[in-house]
């Protein structure tokens, strides 16, 4: 009784918080963000990777037209921490199938975008976090879904 | 006894933590919802939920202006390439049946401004009324999941077909054949 009265409420709370949870499955979903270790005056690279479910896509970052939501990173850095360029992987065309003609520049499957992080010279060792969202507008053959922007959190230990 | 009491403990709380999340879940779906009357399960054969919307230029449309009318209802938006491909279809249907009394009617679902949407629609030569959306529209409707869904209204007022997803152009002429063919009634008009 006791186990199925806690499982009940841990399934509530874990339906409250899933991301697009109007009976459809996750579209996106983001891997697990690796910490990064950087020493004072020095870059490193962060990684967002995430994946598209099946027969899903989502616009590229620059797709055809700028009508269309593009995929986005956006990183918040605190003082002491600058965000280099973010870097994005190529699109694929990909055309619908009653317009063949006009071609869309999607991701579909894995992604993986990075980004440079450098810390300045005068940063103290410690534990610090980076913030920022990832933007995406999903779609599929034959239907489009409500842009949607999933929190990232980053892990940064200065040595 | 003291075992008992902490598994009545660890009960109660689970419990309150269910009746906490619960009326958490409904309260956020309530806010989503409309005042007005919305149709649950099965649309078709139901009456249209009526609705309050403005066109770009601030203009107040209700379904029951459309009163007696056949009504393609089209939920859209901008950034949705799918309902870009149908647009022109529509164009070519109001064109051809609107004046057998076909009324097509998109309903603008994006947070573009009204520029926006405004320079979209010229540039697609739009022919038909297009509105601003609201999410409780959609939710009257059942609940909108994703773009384009289009509601046929028969001239009686009554939803005789959903669709989710682009379809075939002669699936969207059929249907309009079929609202075009439903008498009006008194009660027409989205009440």
């Amino acid at each position: 009784m006791l186990a199925v009265v806690l499982c009940a409420s841990v399934l509530a709370i874990a339906e409250e918080n899933t991301p697009q949870s109007f009976g459809r499955p996750a579209l996106v979903t983001l891997a697990p963000l690796q910490a990064i270790t950087i020493l004072p005056g020095h870059t490193a690279k962060v990684t967002i990777r995430f994946n598209i479910a099946d027969g899903y896509h989502v616009n590229s970052n620059k797709p055809n037209s700028d009508l269309l939501i593009p995929t986005a990173v956006k990183i918040t850095s605190p003082a002491g921490f600058t965000v280099g360029k973010i870097s994005y992987p190529a699109g694929q065309d990909f055309a619908l199938k009653f317009a063949p003609e006009e071609k869309l520049n999607v991701y579909a499957g894995e992604v993986s975008v990075s980004a440079s992080v450098r810390a300045a010279k005068i940063l103290k060792a410690g534990n610090y976090r980076l913030t920022g969202e990832l933007q995406y507008q999903a779609c599929n053959d034959i239907s489009c879904f409500p842009p949607k922007k999933l929190p990232l959190e980053i892990s940064v230990n200065v040595r | 006894l003291k075992q008992n009491t902490l598994v009545l403990g660890v009960v109660v709380i689970a419990v309150s933590a269910m009746i906490y999340f619960g009326a958490y879940k409904s309260r956020r779906v309530s806010a989503s919802i409309g005042d007005g009357p919305r149709i649950a399960g099965n649309v078709k054969g139901q009456a249209a939920p009526d609705w309050e919307l403005k066109t770009l230029d601030g203009r107040t449309v209700r379904l029951s202006d459309l009163k007696g009318k056949a009504v393609l209802l089209n939920f859209w938006a901008t950034w949705c390439g799918p309902c870009k491909v149908e647009m022109p279809w529509f164009v070519d249907f109001q064109k051809q049946y609107g004046p057998q009394g076909l009324e097509i009617v998109g309903i603008a679902m994006d947070d573009s401004d009204d520029a926006t949407i405004s320079d979209f629609t010229r540039e697609m030569h739009v022919n038909y009324t297009i509105l601003r959306g609201k999410e409780s529209v959609g939710e009257a409707y059942g609940g909108v999941m994703g773009l384009p869904t289009t509601f046929f209204i028969g001239r009686d007022g009554k939803i005789l077909d959903q669709t989710a997803g682009l379809v075939s152009r002669s699936e969207i002429e059929q249907n309009i054949k079929l609202a075009l063919a439903q008498k009006a009634s008194a009660q027409a008009g989205g009440k």
